[in-house]
């Protein structure tokens, strides 16, 4: 994480410091998958805590929240704790995932993403998303700081993509996550199509293969304020080495 | 060589680790299954309608349960299965152990993972891990529990190539039938290209393997 201590003038350090947090802010960070431990998690979340600042969310897996949550109980920020329900391809029936939810409610986990029924997107099953998006989206829509629904963009045809997002307009759907990660990454082109067909009707997530400050500023630009990011550390410090040489601090 | 007849009977042919899986292709699991003698299949809990119309087709079904990510309480995957249960399309469960926490010191969580979902349902119920990340000590742990709460069998990998995470099926065959001895079924989860790396995990152990549809070694 960069070091504002070899920053000359303190005060220009502090000032980039808040932006970078504001930065951050707006970006997940975290570790998930099937093989990681405690270990894992625990390093990463020391990495986090050297930066003093806080992610959107924190993503972790249903079975560490209790201890993430108490690694950061003494942290000098809030951060939101996010999970996956039925990540990475929706194959979890409706029941299924609605049970997930419920358990991740009463843990009191912050922020979700759900991945759509993918059967049912690639069969053109439009009634079925849109049955799945409004049980989903009534029971919990209020209960969480975001109830993301996730489609994979990326091997949708435009026409897939839009006649998805009726449906999920016609649900009440309010956040949308443009694909999972896990190999499937969001493009510029899936953003500005559902920006254009819906205007100013959704909360779009971008997620997968973003790697770059470049890439962020553009989605962040497109009116993206969530974005899934692996190198969200990364970025936020390639972010604050542009802010202080566009100050004049290096 | 082995002939393909008797290949075919230790086959399981699935989609589940695909990410573009429509009715269609599920439907044309089936039909590309029995097309090249293979009576099991493996798909996940949104195909089960699909499955359920192949019931009486002598196909048999397995249906996976927190796939990939096996990142579920033990309640919430027995109930899962329980849910699965209400279409009745499934012959079997493969569930998605929870191997990070297992690895993490968490056995007694695996436990009760394996208890509730093997009391949830009269149907044979197996594991999968993915063994090749996992220690000796690990799989003996995992072998010995899965025996003590009748599992049906193991399962080495998730074969869900986004996953980083080292694959060795051959090795893990051996490993896990070192454990398992004869209590336990051994299924050898990879994606598979050539009769002969199917042979030679047959060989070291595995009484089946699972291979993916889109596999060359399947060429209806």
């Amino acid at each position: 994480m960069f070091d504002f201590s070899k920053v000359q003038d303190q005060e220009l350090a502090q000032k980039v410091f808040q932006e970078a947090k504001s930065f951050l802010s707006l970006c997940h960070f975290g570790m998930q998958g099937i093989t990681r431990t405690e270990e894992d998690i625990k390093e990463i979340v020391a990495k986090l805590k050297e930066t003093k600042m806080a992610p959107l969310a924190f993503d972790t897996e249903m079975q560490f929240v209790p201890m993430v949550r108490e690694l950061f109980a003494d942290y000098c920020c809030n951060v939101k704790l996010h999970c996956a329900v039925s990540y990475p391809m929706g194959r979890y029936t409706l029941k299924t995932k609605m049970d997930t939810l419920a358990r991740l409610r009463e843990m009191g986990v912050d922020d979700v993403c759900i991945c759509l029924d993918w059967q049912a997107i690639f069969s053109g099953r439009y009634s079925d998303i849109e049955t799945e998006a409004r049980t989903i989206v009534e029971e919990y829509q209020n209960d969480f700081y975001r109830v993301a629904l996730v489609i994979p963009a990326t091997l949708m045809s435009d026409t897939r993509i839009i006649e998805t997002c009726k449906a999920l307009d016609s649900a009440g759907t309010v956040s949308v996550k443009v694909n999972p990660g896990a190999k499937l990454g969001v493009s510029f082109e899936e953003v500005a199509l559902i920006k254009r067909i819906f205007p100013n009707r959704f909360d779009v997530h971008p997620s997968g293969n973003i790697r770059t400050l470049a890439e962020v500023l553009r989605y962040r630009e497109m009116g993206c304020n969530n974005i899934h990011t692996a190198a969200a550390l990364e970025i936020t410090d390639a972010f604050i080495e542009k802010r202080l040489k566009e100050y004049g601090g290096i | 060589m082995m002939e393909w007849e008797k290949i075919a009977k230790k086959i399981i042919l699935t989609n589940v680790p695909d990410y573009n899986v429509s009715d269609e292709n599920c439907e044309n699991l089936y039909y590309k299954a029995m097309a090249n003698h293979i009576n099991r299949v493996f798909i996940g809990p949104t195909s089960a309608a699909i499955g359920a119309k192949f019931q009486n087709w002598g196909m048999k079904t397995a249906v996976s349960i927190a796939y990939p990510s096996g990142c579920a309480y033990p309640d919430l995957k027995a109930q899962e299965i329980k849910n699965c249960e209400e279409n009745s399309a499934a012959d079997m469960y493969y569930v998605t152990a929870a191997v990070g926490y297992f690895m993490s010191g968490h056995k007694d969580f695996l436990q009760e993972e394996m208890k509730l979902c093997v009391e949830a349902v009269n149907k044979p119920v197996y594991f999968i891990v993915e063994a090749t990340e996992m220690s000796d000590e690990h799989l003996q742990k995992l072998c010995e529990m899965a025996k003590s709460e009748r599992a049906a069998g193991i399962i080495n990998s998730t074969a869900f190539m986004p996953y980083e995470i080292q694959r060795s099926p051959a090795e893990d065959a051996k490993r896990l039938r070192q454990y398992a001895g004869s209590d336990l079924e051994i299924i050898v989860n990879y994606p598979f290209e050539s009769i002969e790396e199917v042979e030679n995990v047959i060989i070291k152990g595995a009484d089946a393997v699972i291979i993916n549809e889109g596999s060359k070694i399947v060429s209806v």
